[in-house]
């Protein structure tokens, strides 16, 4: 049920319910009256929405291409539509054994995951729509039209397979249009007179005379592999050879069309039609199966084949250029030597960063900032390239040291000169006394970056200090002096 | 040369024990070690000054093993040092730098001619974590080096750490806080280096970072140790075990000098076991 202007409605039916008569639109007084017992649950599409998508991701076992179907056929909107999803299965039915065994699949796998589904394929989004829902039934769950026999198809449906609003719906039938074959024979002219674009934009979109851009869900990879079990599988041994299978034929593929993968999505379809995904990325295009394996090595480790593994699929989500002469990073050139020091260290960093995480991985590049603690900017080292980059600083710039803490620590401080360098300090509740100070250097706030900690709000004046066994630390003290308020002082680094 | 030792032992309970024969021996020994751990003269660093060099059987640091360094921020300045410098003898490479905590400054690593755009940083969640990328890039001959800051390391870690640092040539640096409890017993060396007060200078600022730098143990030099101690006391001096010096890090040549203090110090003989070679 959902609320609509008006009062609760039925939103949408399961048979039982609609075989006691009640249907989508009604309102739930209605519903009750026709059967008191009736069981009643707010509508959720959002949630309807997220089970779509889950159910569109495990259907990329039959085809990498799929996309939930954003029309959801509420039933106060006039006739329950049902949830979509489009599959292009384009290049794909030949896995299967043509078309009409792909989709007798398609429609045996769902009903054994408890649901009733229809299909329809065509040529067109347009008219797989139209003969999903309007030219199926439950004695023939799925239908094909044939290319070239498309008209035939559609002529005798009714005009709500064009997927039009119910009030278009409603002014059609007044015309006496009720099948698509009346929308055939008439005159394109007063049809977009009286209707405005939609009913002929509708008809060229199922005919395939207008372009209907979908977009999948995910981008289709160039590059997939699959491998369909006749039984479950479900020992990691087994997920393990199988996934070195699967390797070994995408980096075929790979090589055949001179690329290297970027990215690898490694899909565990179960028995039970759920699905899981792992994925790697490399910091530089590889088809080397030795290696994308051992990256997957670490990743396995969490997966649950539940009650067992029907189909794996290993799919190159993205793909650089990788020709054999020319293996640089981003087009350069590079000497032979140099060249395999920075692929193996290219390895090192996916395989770190697979294990210890992508921002755990980091080159370091500087930033020309005043701040201390923003002078640097760790950028994940997958896809950080080798740079030259100032990391000295102006000539005569005071020394920084080789430990900054990410927070500096209040510490108790007494300097005989208010705005003096600290004479002895307190940190961890042990005094140190400073032998020798140097400073200040005043660094003042990025007045134009407004986010930020607060601490960056204030000037502070840093000094170093060597305390009397020569170690040596970065204090600061914040704030301009103010007679009516002690400063405080922090510590916020350790000089080798 | 290895069948010929066996040999002259087979020969001993026959034979009066003859100290030249002794001797030869101990000198074979230390050519077979030596031959084992023989390093290319340009996978050893010199340390910047001749008497830290000397003091290692190998006249330098090797490139090839792994070594330990305790200590503070000090450590970590050593370490940079350690680094860049063999970031010079191999042109191109990278260093891989492993640790939990997220406070190295690579502005501050850069004063010890250290590159930041040559690291890689990894951040392990523990110790495990850091001793697995540690081997990682031990495994990868692309790779300058490896820097580990590390609390704990079991004993065999150490061993494979080492292992794989003298296979790959990738050398290995094991950066322990404070004063480790195990320390690595597989290292080549051990270190401890310790802020000490620099020297007073003229004007303004701050003398260069001065450590008291402490060599607590050299593998292979060990065996020599009697021989040392007998050489010091012919000549009337007793030489303690671990080794200390004054050092403090010099700019221009990019490695350690020794202390203004000592530097005006005689030379001290060289080592009996140092001139076998």
């Amino acid at each position: 049920m959902t609320q609509v202007h008006g009062g609760t409605r039925i939103a949408a039916a399961n048979p039982a319910a609609e075989a006691a008569g009640i249907v989508p639109g009604q309102p739930l007084a209605d519903a009750r009256a026709l059967y008191p017992g009736l069981a009643v649950h707010p509508a959720a599409p959002a949630e309807d929405l997220r089970a779509l998508d889950l159910l569109a991701e495990a259907c990329t076992r039959f085809t990498p291409w799929t996309a939930v179907d954003p029309v959801w056929g509420g039933g106060a909107m006039g006739g329950s539509l049902g949830a979509g999803l489009w599959l292009d299965i384009t290049g794909c039915a030949h896995l299967f054994g043509g078309e009409a065994a792909l989709l007798e699949r398609l429609i045996g796998w769902l009903g054994g995951q408890n649901i009733s589904a229809r299909a329809g394929l065509a040529d067109t989004p347009g008219a797989a729509w139209a003969l999903a829902r309007h030219a199926t039934d439950d004695s023939a769950p799925f239908i094909i039209a044939e290319p070239g026999t498309l008209r035939q198809h559609l002529a005798g449906l009714p005009v709500a397979a064009l997927r039009l609003e119910a009030a278009v719906i409603e002014g059609l039938d007044r015309l006496g249009l009720r099948r698509i074959g009346d929308l055939l024979e008439m005159p394109r002219g007063p049809l977009a007179k009286r209707f405005g674009g939609v009913v002929l934009k509708r008809l060229d979109q199922a005919l395939g005379q207008a372009d209907e851009p979908i977009s999948p869900r995910r981008p289709p990879p160039r590059h997939v592999a699959r491998l369909a079990f006749a039984e479950p599988i479900g020992r990691a041994e087994d997920i393990a050879a199988g996934l070195d299978r699967l390797l070994d034929r995408l980096c075929r593929g790979l090589e055949a069309a001179g690329e290297g993968a970027r990215q690898l999505d490694f899909i565990l379809y179960r028995a039970d039609g759920t699905t899981e995904r792992r994925t790697v990325g490399t910091s530089r295009p590889s088809r080397d199966p030795r290696h994308l394996a051992r990256l997957f090595r670490d990743k396995l480790d969490g997966a649950d084949p539940g009650f067992g593994i029907e189909i794996m699929a290993l799919a190159a989500a993205r793909t650089n250029n990788l020709d054999e002469k020319q293996t640089g990073l981003a087009g350069w050139t590079l000497e032979p030597a140099k060249d395999v020091n920075q692929a193996d260290t290219a390895r090192l960093v996916d395989r770190l960063s697979g294990k210890l995480g992508a921002r755990n991985v980091t080159r370091v590049r500087p930033v020309e900032s005043h701040l201390p603690e923003r002078a640097g900017r760790a950028q994940s080292a997958i896809g950080a390239s080798n740079t030259v980059s100032d990391w000295k600083g102006p000539e005569r710039r005071p020394p920084r040291p080789v430990e900054l803490l990410p927070q500096p620590l209040l510490i108790d401080v007494m300097a005989p000169v208010p705005d003096g360098p600290p004479a002895m300090f307190r940190w961890r509740r042990r005094q140190y006394q400073v032998a020798r100070a140097e400073g200040p250097e005043r660094i003042a706030p990025e007045w134009w970056r407004t986010e930020g900690a607060p601490l960056s709000r204030d000037v502070r004046d840093y000094y170093r200090l060597e305390d009397e066994g020569g170690k040596r630390y970065w204090v600061y003290r914040e704030g301009l002096y103010r007679p009516d308020r002690p400063p405080a002082w922090y510590l916020h680094g350790f000089f080798a | 040369m290895q069948s010929q030792a066996v040999q002259v032992h087979q020969e001993g309970p026959r034979q009066a024990p003859n100290s030249t024969v002794l001797d030869d021996l101990k000198t074979q020994i230390r050519t077979i070690e030596r031959g084992r751990a023989a390093v290319a003269a340009e996978h050893v660093l010199s340390l910047g000054d001749e008497t830290l060099d000397r003091a290692l059987p190998w006249n330098g640091l090797p490139g090839h093993g792994l070594h330990e360094i305790s200590g503070d921020a000090a450590a970590i300045g050593f370490a940079a040092g350690l680094m860049a410098g063999f970031g010079r003898i191999r042109a191109n490479g990278t260093v891989l730098w492993c640790q939990r905590e997220r406070a190295l400054y690579p502005q501050g690593l850069a004063a010890f001619g250290f590159d930041p755009d040559r690291m890689i940083l990894a951040h392990g969640a523990n110790d495990t974590d850091i001793l697995w990328a540690l081997e990682e890039g031990l495994r990868t001959p692309g790779l300058i080096g490896v820097v580990g800051r590390i609390n704990k390391i079991p004993p065999i870690s150490a061993r494979r750490l080492q292992l794989a640092a003298e296979e790959s040539g990738v050398m290995c640096l094991l950066l322990r806080p404070g004063t480790p409890h195990a320390p690595a017993g597989a290292a080549l060396t051990r270190w401890r280096v310790t802020a000490m007060p620099g020297a007073p200078i003229d004007g303004p600022g701050f003398s260069p970072p001065s450590w008291n730098l402490e060599l607590q143990r050299c593998r292979l030099s060990e065996a020599g140790n009697d021989n040392r101690r007998a050489a010091s006391a012919t000549l009337g001096k007793t030489r303690a075990w671990p080794r200390n010096w004054e050092v403090e890090w010099c700019d221009e040549t990019g490695g350690l000098a020794l202390a203004a203090g000592l530097r005006d110090r005689p030379v001290e003989p060289r080592p009996l076991s140092d001139r076998i070679h």
